[in-house]
Parts: structure tokens; sequence; C-alpha cells
């Protein structure tokens, strides 16, 4: 990841802690795909999947975000069933994690090959939907860039606006 | 099936001359001592159908590593080939003829039973059409071969399992397993993902270098008053230009020359402007006019100095001559006085002392006179007359007046002329004074001289030089001390443009650390990193589907051991059960299961209990369960096994009376589906084959093997 964004992501880590912190990079990663042209995005605060998006060309995923200090996350069953449910619909699973450090960026990786565990974020590699990834990084960087300071100011009320304005669906419960 | 008519052989290894073989029995014996060439018969085989697939380390037998086809006595040009007639189960022939080019070339043809005859791939894949069959399961359900037989009476499992999986025809599944394995993908990507790490380490450091060398470089900023919105490209320009203002006003005031300072359009132009300017500032302040003045006045001062001190010196050293010349100068008109008296005195007493002498040398020459022989000392010379004691008298005339009147003369006179040798010593020592105080005095002269030349006046007998340099000295001082003021607000000005370069050199420092904080921040947008990244993915995918790779081939091979395994499984029970005849065996379960370790097929031999087989069977126990493996594979019919025959290379070896009477037995049972080609050294086995097997026999008698012909056959 760029540095700037590196350093933007580690105050705001360091400001709020580690689990707001993963409720920001999910409204960011929401923003993103909404950014990149998503039609339907939807952000669950509370439970269920973290992000929902659909693009106008048909392709629909179901996002888990994880982020971490480390170099390995937690996937576990939960997250599986969540993914599935959104199956029927044809939403496509997907991880996405984040390791908060200079040299990594985001990995979205396809859910339904990866065995629940901790995972060695490496070991998602030969999951990647590396052109998702190409297609939405840039927009997260962006929302990161025009959004940061009103995140340090008031976190996640003010990533809430954001979306809404935007036209995301921000459920609460 | 395909059975085998004839076998022509020419130079193959221990062949030098043509030699043929008739198949014309189901029963095709080649009996002879060991090393007269029954292998080297069954190899032509084996080598005709399969090439150089059967030599070699791909053969997976250790004992072909170096094999050679030619024979060693046989020229360079000479022909090396082995023709096989077989027929299919349709009665058709063909003539497979394979002729050595190279030890990695050959050349093959294949006559069809219409008599068309094919060549290179036509004629491979004419062959591979009409066998049905990979070289591997050649060797493991046609050619028993020793080594495989071998391996299986290893108690080492892993052993076993690869001998087991050789005989079962499974070593291609195995030898792919084993070469992913020795391919170390995972550590490899393992060791990537470390150079990468490693590699984003040393990036991270030299990040924290630069940041850490920006920090400081910014405390300074703020130390000398930069305000955060200078330290930019714009503001060290900004400073650039008022520099660049600042030193052409200064050249202007002083009326110095200013070289042209070009401040450029970005910070990176900036050191070109730095050096041009610091060199300016350098040469304004030695240049600059005041300096110029300071630099002479001060040359000034250190002339009328030196002046000074020489004019002192040399007046002191004339005043110190002058003392003593005037005190001789007051003595000398008085000791002249004196030299002129006493040379009237000397010439006086040497008047005296003349007369005196006159007298004494009459008296002189009267005493002589006297005092010759002969003379009568009482006459005088002169009167002639008597007169007594003469010579005493003269004598004493000259002792007692002359004598001492010459004497007291000459100490008078010697004496004036010693006071006049000490007033002649005077007088030297006077005019040597006289010329120092001459000498000196010139000296003052030509000191007061110069005095005035380099004060650019007279100086007259009447001035002071001292006074008159001590007022230049003061005059000089007084406009040094006007200058130095001037000096020095003109130094404080250059101060303060040298300042403001100070400020942006610093801006141009964090500057140059900024970009080079972001050119190794951009590492990560590099091509060269992405490609990385993308490799990485690549080797994850790569190691993810060799993986599954690995686990395809296991289940593979584990499947097909498993059919091959289910299939002959009654064969080599009941073969086993015969040749070994072992009283606590009467039912041999061979099963197949997965090592979950090694994903590898793992054989087990249980008996009619359930009970692990292995630990109870003897060598001759093993040797009679890998023949019996052998033997259950080669019954497979169909697709399994398309040949209709097998080749038993000295099966006996190291077996007791017993085993071998009930291999004749199990042989004369499989003659009942196949050809079976023996060869056998063995007396014993010989005889039971000829005496027990129920079927036609043809036998091929190897007496001998001469290097220079080859072997001795006999058909009988």
């Amino acid at each position: 990841m760029k540095t700037e964004i590196y350093e933007r992501l580690k105050k705001l880590h360091d400001r709020y802690g580690a689990q707001e912190f993963g409720k920001l990079c999910q409204k960011f990663l929401a923003i993103g795909f909404r950014m990149a042209g998503y039609s339907h995005v939807v952000e669950r605060g509370v439970q269920g999947v973290d992000v929902d998006a659909a693009g106008e060309k048909g392709d629909k995923y179901t996002i888990e975000v994880k982020t971490t200090l480390k170099k390995s996350v937690n996937f576990e069953q939960k997250d599986v069933d969540g993914l599935q449910k959104k199956k029927v619909d044809g939403y496509l699973g997907v991880l996405a994690v984040l390791r908060l450090d200079r040299f990594a960026n985001w990995v979205f990786a396809k859910a339904e090959t990866i065995k629940i565990g901790s995972l060695v974020i490496d070991s998602l590699r030969p999951y990647r939907l590396s052109e998702l990834e190409r297609c939405i990084c840039p927009f997260i960087d962006e929302a990161i860039n025009q959004h940061f300071d009103g995140t340090m100011r008031e976190a996640q009320r003010y990533l809430d606006n954001v979306l809404r304005q935007k036209g995301v669906e921000v459920r609460k419960s | 099936m395909v059975t085998l008519k004839r076998l022509g052989i020419k130079g193959f290894r221990a062949y030098m001359e043509d030699k043929e073989f008739v198949f014309d029995n189901p029963v095709i014996l080649l009996f002879g001592d060991n090393g007269t060439g029954k292998s080297s018969t069954l190899n032509a085989i084996e080598w005709c159908l399969f090439g150089n697939e059967c030599i070699g380390a791909k053969s997976g037998i250790r004992e072909r590593i170096d094999w050679e086809i030619p024979n060693r006595n046989l020229g360079p040009s000479a022909d090396i080939s082995v023709e096989l007639e077989l027929e299919d189960e349709n009665a058709h022939a063909y003539k497979i003829f394979r002729g050595w080019i190279s030890k990695t070339k050959d050349e093959l043809k294949v006559i069809l039973p219409d008599g068309q005859s094919l060549e290179g791939q036509n004629a491979n894949e004419k062959l591979a059409w009409l066998l049905k069959s990979s070289f591997r399961d050649f060797l493991t359900t046609v050619y028993q071969h020793q080594e495989v037989i071998r391996a299986i009476v290893t108690e080492e499992p892993k052993e076993r399992n690869d001998a087991i999986d050789r005989l079962l025809g499974l070593s291609d599944y195995r030898n792919i397993l084993t070469g992913i394995e020795a391919a170390k993908l995972s550590a490899r990507q393992k060791g990537m993902s470390a150079d990468f790490d490693s590699f984003t380490r040393e990036i991270e450091t030299a990040l924290r270098t630069r940041e850490s060398d920006l920090k400081d470089e910014r405390g300074k900023a703020a130390e000398t008053g930069l305000k955060e919105n200078q330290v930019s490209e714009k503001g060290a320009l900004e400073i650039a230009g008022g520099v660049k203002n600042q030193l052409l006003i200064f050249a202007s005031d002083a009326g110095l020359y200013i070289a042209e300072l070009e401040v450029g359009e970005e910070w990176k132009d900036l050191q070109e402007f730095q050096n041009v300017a610091d060199r300016e500032i350098k040469r304004f302040r030695s240049e600059m006019p005041d300096v110029k003045k300071q630099q002479d006045l001060f040359k000034r001062r250190g002339e009328i100095t030196a002046l000074k001190q020489k004019y002192e010196q040399t007046e002191k050293d004339w005043n110190s001559v002058k003392g003593k010349f005037d005190v001789k100068e007051k003595e000398s008109a008085k000791l002249q006085k004196e030299v002129r008296e006493l040379e009237n005195k000397i010439k006086n007493k040497e008047k005296q002392l003349s007369e005196a002498n006159a007298k004494g040398a009459v008296i002189t020459k009267a005493r002589s006179y006297l005092q010759l022989e002969g003379i009568d000392k009482k006459i005088c010379p002169v009167c002639e007359t008597e007169k007594p004691d003469l010579l005493d008298h003269v004598e004493r005339e000259w002792t007692e007046k002359y004598e001492k009147l010459v004497g007291m003369i000459e100490d008078e006179l010697n004496a004036f002329k010693n006071r006049q040798n000490e007033i002649k010593d005077w007088f030297e020592e006077y005019n040597r004074i006289k010329r120092s105080f001459e000498s000196a005095y010139k000296r003052v002269a030509e000191v007061r001289k110069e005095i005035g030349k380099a004060l650019n006046r007279e100086i007259t007998a009447e001035d002071d030089p001292d006074a008159i340099l001590n007022n230049a000295l003061k005059e000089v001082s007084k406009k040094l001390e006007e200058l130095e003021k001037a000096v020095e607000n003109k130094q404080e000005k250059l101060n303060e443009i040298d300042f403001s370069m100070g400020k942006m050199q610093i801006i141009v420092g964090i500057l140059s650390l900024d970009e080079k904080k972001r050119i190794v921040e951009q590492i990560q947008q590099s091509s060269e990193y992405l490609r990385m990244e993308e490799l990485r993915d690549q080797m994850a995918i790569l190691v993810d589907d060799v993986e599954k790779i690995k686990q395809a081939i296991s289940e593979a091979s584990h499947e097909e051991a498993k059919q091959k395994v289910n299939a002959a499984g009654g064969a080599i029970d009941n073969y086993f059960r015969q040749i070994a005849n072992h009283p606590a065996v009467t039912k041999i379960e061979f099963s197949v299961t997965v090592d979950s370790r090694t994903a590898r097929n793992f054989y087990e031999f249980k008996d009619q209990n359930g009970e692990y087989l292995t630990p109870i069977l003897n060598q001759g126990d093993l040797n009679a369960l890998a023949l019996s493996i052998f033997l259950g594979m080669s019954s497979l019919k169909g697709a399994t096994q398309p040949f209709g025959f097998v080749m038993m290379d000295d099966p006996s070896q190291s077996a007791g009376s017993g085993y071998k009477e009930k291999l004749v037995e199990v042989l004369d049972e499989v003659l009942g589906e196949r050809m079976v080609i023996l060869s056998s050294m063995d007396k014993e086995l010989q005889e039971l084959v000829l005496s027990k097997i129920t079927k036609a026999k043809t036998k091929y008698i190897f007496s001998d093997r001469i290097p220079e012909r080859g072997p001795e056959v006999k058909k009988e």
C-alpha cells in the first residue's frame, strides 16, 4: 500500500484501536465498491457478512472483512455460514483481508476454497481475486484520502454518513 | 495377445555374429552357465520392443545405468540390430526391426502383415498400438526381473511398497510423486516469501532511516526559524530569489562584478545556484573595496611601523657612537700637541745619542787599539806620549762617563718612543670611532631620506622623524578605525545572505531526503515490485495446483493399485500357496491402503486370520511372494496384459528344491495361458522343467561365450 495510505490507516488504528479500525476499514471497502461503480452495496455494521456488492454486469460479491496487524487471520465457521447463505442468491463469497503493514495490500480471496482456522495471509494467494483487487483497491485508497480527516474526528458516524450519501445501504441490525 | 515367433540378433551386447532363435513351442528354454549370453537374448527382445526406454536411469533398473548396446569387440561401423517376428491374436505376423545408431538414437522399422514397411514416427505408433503396453508394464508382467524381485524381499516398508508398485506397473505414479517432492516447491515458496520479507524489511529500514534524517533536518529548519510552509520547493525558490537580489544589491553598492546567478525553476536547480552564490559571497568578502582599502592601510601601517623601528634603532646606534667620538675628539688636540713635542724630544735625544755614540766610537776604537798585541799601552796613539795606565783610563772613562750617559739617553729616548706609540694607538682607536660615527651618521641620513620618501615629504635637519612617523601612524590608525565599521557592516550583510543560503540549503536537504524517501516508497508501486507480487501469487497457485496434482496422482495410483490387487489377488494367493507351501498360511489377503503421511500406496499381506504376513516370512517365502505377484500380474487378461508370453530370468536364485519343484508346477499352469521363455543356469531347475513341464519345449543350450565370436548356442 502507498505510504500515505499506510500512515493514515495507522493513525486511525492508533486512535481507535483494532476493533473500531476493522469497522472503519469495512466501511472504506464498501465506499470503494460503490465508487468503483457497484450499483448495490450493503454494509452491515453489526451482524452477518460485512459487505455485499452487486455490479450491473451481474457480478455479485458477499464479503467478510478481516483486518490485522499480524501475518494471519482467523476464518471461522460463522464466517463460512454467513457467506454460504448468500451463495444461493448468486453471490461469490469473498474473504477480504487487510494487514496493516507498510508492505501489505488488501487481499480478496475466493472464500469457498478456503479452510477454516487460523490462516496465514500468504496462504490466500492461490485464491486471490486479483482482477477485483485491481479494480477496487484504488477506490478504497481514494476513499481513505478523501475521508481521513472526517474519520479521525468522528469515526464510524462520519463514514456512515458518507456511505448514505453515496447510496450505500447501511444496516445496523 | 501378442506372441513371439522368431528373434534375430546381430552385434547386440554379448552377440557378435548373427543369431536366430525360433519360438516354435510353448516353452522356450535358455540353458547355460552364467555369462554365456542368456540374459542378452532376453534383453534383445526387450530392446527391440522398447528401444532406449529400457536403457539407462530412466529404465528404473539400477544395473542398466551404464548399459552398452553394441558389442565392444565390434568396430564402430558394425551393424547392431535386433529383429523380432510377432503374431497377434488373429495370427497376423509383424516384423519389428530396431537398429542401433548411437547412445541416444536408434531406428525402428515395422513391417505389417501386408508387407508394408513403416519407419520413424509411424513405426513407433504402430508398435505402441500393437503392444498396447508401456515398458513399465512389460517389466512387471512379462519380463520377471531379478532387481524387482530382490527389492520385494526387503523388510523396509518404503522399499517394499516401492517394489510392489513397480511390480504392479505403478512406478510412474510413484516417480511423479517423488519428483514433486524433490522439487520442494513448498520450501521454495517459503524461501521466496522469506527473501521477499527480507527485501521489504530492508526497504522499511531504509524508509525509517530517511524518516529519522528528515525529522532531524526538519528540527534544524525549525531552529533556523523556517516556518512549515517555507519548507517546500516554493519556499526554497523564494529564498533563493531573495538571496540573488541581496547579492545583486550588494555587488552594485560595493561596485563589484557579480557572476550570472540562475535560480532555476525547481529545487534541484538550487544546488548549482548555491555553488555559484557561495563562490560569489566568498569573493565579495575578500574583494569588496573597503576590505581592499583596509588591507592597504594595514600594509601602510606596517611599513610606517617598520620605518619607525628602523629609524629608532639607527638613531640609537648613532647616538651611542657619537658619545664616544665626542670624548675622543676633545682629547685629540692635546695629544697632537704632545706628539709634536715628543718628536722634538726624540730628535734631540737621538742627536745626543749620536754625539755620544761618535765619542763612544772613538773610545771603543781606542780600546780596541790598545787591546791589540804588541801595542804599548802606555803610549797615547794620538800624541804618542807616554801616558801611564792609558788603557785603564780609557776603559774607566768609557764605563764611568760614556756608557752611563748613553744608557740614560737611550732610556729617555725609549720612553719618548713608547709614549709616541701609545698615542699612535690612541689615534688608531680614534679613527675607528670616527669612521663608525661617520657611518652611523650616514645611516641616519639615509633612514631620514627613506622616511621622507615614504611620507612623501622632505625631512630636514630640523625635523624630528620620530614625531613625524608617530603622526603618520596615528593618521593611518584613525583611517583604519573608520574602515573597520564599514567592513563589519558589509560582512554582516554577507553573513545575512549566508544565513539565508543556509536556510535554503536545509530546505533543499529536506526536499532531497523527501525525494529519496519517495523513491523508496515508490518501490512498492514499481512494475518490478508488482511483478514480484504477481510471481508470488503464481508460485502460490503453482504450489496449490501441484498439491492437487499430487493428490490426484496419489488417488489414481491407489485406485489402479486397488484394481490390480483385486484382479490379481486370487492368482497371487494361489501361486504363493503353491510355491511357498507355507504350513501356517492357507490364504493370503493382499490389500492396499494410502499412507496418509506420504500419500503413497501401502501394501499389506495378511494371512487367513488377518495377521500381518511379512514378519513371519523367510527370504525364500518372500521370493515366492514376489514371483507370485509377478505371475499373478502376468495372469491378468485383456488390456492389462496384452502379451502372450512371459520371460523369466533365473527365477530359482537362492531357492531350495521344494521351491523349484513348486515353481515348475506353477509354470506348467501358466503355460496354459502363455508361452514361457525361461533362462536358467540351475541344473536342478533345468531337470525339473524338462521332466515336469507337460508342454512341448524348445531348448537352446548356451555352452560358451568367446569374446571374438559371441555366445555358442545350439538348438535341441
